[in-house]
């Protein structure tokens, strides 16, 4: 065969092949974006009435039953972590939920005069809590570490590292080894303070 | 565990892909220049060392971007098949570069535990860049009407030099160092303690005063360098990170104004300034002398039309600089605007994941480091495609990972190292042990 013509079809092989490595990063990027924000809203995403390509309407699916299998919120502190539920209900029954907000901490219980019960604390993408002035939330709370913990987001995951406290973070009773991916509606609790961690 | 497999995998996957690119490109130059085909083996050492290095990273932590290292084999895969048909005795010496660089791609990754150590060498780097910008231009060696190399030992003691680099390269990931550092310690104070000077609220001079400061002293020393394009990207390295920083738009608005004003009398008082707005602005005025870069630069991309006039064929070849600050000329007239448009996919999609990196990090510092590192990157790769294309002056850059060039090729690896290291985790080793 003439050289010309292997070249001439060898690039167009090439700009195929390039094409290809650019589609197929673009794709898992716009995955991962996509996989992230769905995360970070806890499964619930506004329904659309547009029609959809099959293979998305099949994803959306799962995300419902994946949002549907994820336990009922435990109001009361101290509990376990919950147990797989029995089979949900089709999502289309549940009632409308709430429009999902920002992630952040409610004050249960706390010592500091400037924190009431009820104030709620936004958490963005790492927040550090401790004692000493240079955490972005700060706690007048004699019982707690000048460097207390770290709540902070991991591929859209929220998760909250103990930084070597002295008396040690608490989440739902049970004290933090080393860090423990949160919940919506986890009990949080360090020193005398206590938080109710809200996804959503 | 399996979420941790999968997601090595993707990545795994796309540097096969990268290498099953560069070794269909290194079979057709292979071929198309008569090179004996296991010189193959060539083309592939490139994206090999790039994908031990991610082996050799895979090992350290799991969580890091996935993204990055495969753009950056294909990118510097590409650009090696363009070099290797142009000039192969540099194509064998960027080989070494690249291989140097991805090894120290990952020696700088290991050796920074946490991130935050970085930003208490600030000052450290503040200096070194200072320090080295002052070496250049008192012993600087001119090559191409610029000073912009330095040789160890310095020329005129009459020994063969052992080194040469270009330090402003290196320089620019000082540069992000220290502004890191320094505008994550005061961001509360550029942002809050401001006053309010015509209508725009401007922080407090002292404040600001060592920023600008460092700013001018570069600038300035950039302008006498005859570096142009080095200036444009401290200066908007600068503002960026400062907007970044504490949000007010005034900063850019001001910064915009400065930018202006700069560019006017640039243009006023220097002359080489002066001859490549000319150039740019209507390049026949001299087509054999100043305009002859940008010219040869428009025909090759007119000639490479909409599909090219073929890879492998040593075309453009006769572009002046074409193996380092405009390969993308080359790249455009070999696979046309589809290999163009390609190409500059491929560094928006870079682009975009380090500007990702800084979004997600943890701290102030790290945000503030990985965004100067992903502007740095952004605005080279803008500002020569913008000059090849005519889009803007063309000044004298290198563009990332593609141009041919030791310093560069290191330099982006380092930077690359850093990135990587911003976001492999959200939580610094250190401070879990802290009592």
């Amino acid at each position: 065969m003439d050289l010309t013509v292997v070249l001439t079809m060898g690039k167009y092989v090439l700009l195929a092949v390039l094409y290809g490595f650019v589609f197929a990063v673009f794709r898992g990027i716009i995955g991962q974006l996509l996989a992230e924000s769905r995360r970070e809203t806890g499964g619930v995403r506004v329904r659309r009435r547009v029609a959809r390509p099959r293979a998305e309407r099949r994803r959306a699916r799962e995300v419902a039953a994946d949002a549907a299998t994820r336990p009922e919120p435990e109001p009361t502190a101290a509990e376990d972590r919950p147990v797989p539920q029995p089979p949900p209900a089709p999502a289309s029954e549940e009632p409308m939920r709430e429009e999902p907000r920002a992630p952040r901490l409610v004050v249960i219980e706390s010592d500091d005069e400037e924190r009431a019960a009820g104030d709620e604390v936004p958490l963005s993408a790492a927040v550090t809590v401790g004692r000493s002035e240079e955490n972005s939330l700060r706690l007048r709370d004699r019982f707690v570490s000048s460097r207390h913990a770290l709540i902070c987001l991991r591929d859209g995951r929220r998760i909250l590292v103990d930084r070597g406290s002295t008396n040690g973070t608490f989440v739902n009773g049970e004290r933090v080894e080393d860090e423990v991916e949160l919940r919506d509606r986890d009990r949080i609790a360090m020193g005398n303070t206590v938080f109710e961690y809200r996804a959503r | 565990m399996r979420s941790i497999l999968q997601r090595r995998r993707t990545e795994l996957l796309l540097l096969l892909f990268a290498a099953a690119l560069v070794a269909e490109g290194g079979a057709l130059v292979c071929l198309g220049m008569g090179y004996p085909v296991w010189r193959l083996t060539r083309g592939l050492s490139v994206v090999g060392g790039i994908i031990a290095g991610a082996l050799m990273l895979d090992l350290a932590d799991p969580r890091r971007d996935r993204w990055l290292l495969p753009l950056v084999a294909v990118i510097s895969g590409l650009g090696f098949l363009l070099l290797w048909q142009l000039d192969e005795r540099s194509a064998s010496r960027q080989i070494v570069w690249m291989l140097t660089g991805s090894g120290i791609m990952v020696a700088v990754y290991y050796l920074i535990e946490d991130v935050r150590d970085l930003a208490r060498l600030k000052y450290t780097s503040g200096v070194l860049a200072l320090l080295l910008v002052g070496l250049t231009l008192a012993f600087g060696v001119e090559r191409g009407g610029a000073r912009l190399w330095l040789s160890i030992p310095p020329p005129g003691l009459g020994l063969r030099p052992l080194i040469t680099f270009q330090p402003t390269e290196l320089v620019k990931v000082l540069m992000c160092i220290f502004l890191a550092g320094y505008v994550a310690e005061r961001a509360e104070l550029l942002r809050e303690d401001t006053r309010r000077v015509a209508g725009l609220q401007m922080p407090r001079l002292r404040h600001i005063a060592p920023l600008v400061l460092m700013v001018v002293f570069s600038l300035t020393i950039f302008v006498g360098q005859r570096d142009l394009g080095a200036a444009v990207l401290f200066f908007g390295l600068f503002v960026a990170m400062t907007y970044l920083a504490t949000g007010h738009k005034s900063y850019a608005a001001v910064a915009l104004v400065l930018f202006v004003a700069g560019g006017v009398g640039a243009y006023l008082w220097f002359p080489h300034v002066r001859t490549r707005v000319d150039m740019w602005a209507n390049p026949w005025l001299e087509p054999t002398e100043g305009g002859y870069q940008i010219l040869q630069s428009l025909f090759a991309l007119a000639e490479g039309g909409l599909l090219g006039t073929g890879f492998a064929t040593g075309g453009g070849g006769s572009i002046p600089a074409a193996t380092t600050d405009l390969i993308f000329a080359v790249g455009a007239q070999q696979l046309g605007l589809a290999g163009a448009v390609a190409i500059v996919l491929l560094f928006a999609l870079a682009a975009h994941r380090s500007f990702s990196i800084a979004w997600q990090a943890t701290d102030s510092f790290g945000a503030l480091l990985a965004a100067g590192l992903a502007v740095v990157f952004s605005l080279q790769t803008l500002v020569i495609i913008g000059g090849v294309t005519k889009l803007i002056p063309l000044t004298g850059i290198t563009l990332p990972f593609m141009s041919y060039g030791g310093t560069s090729v290191v330099v982006n690896f380092i930077a690359l190292a850093l990135l990587l290291a911003v976001s492999r985790d959200c939580i610094p080793h250190g401070l879990r042990s802290e009592h």
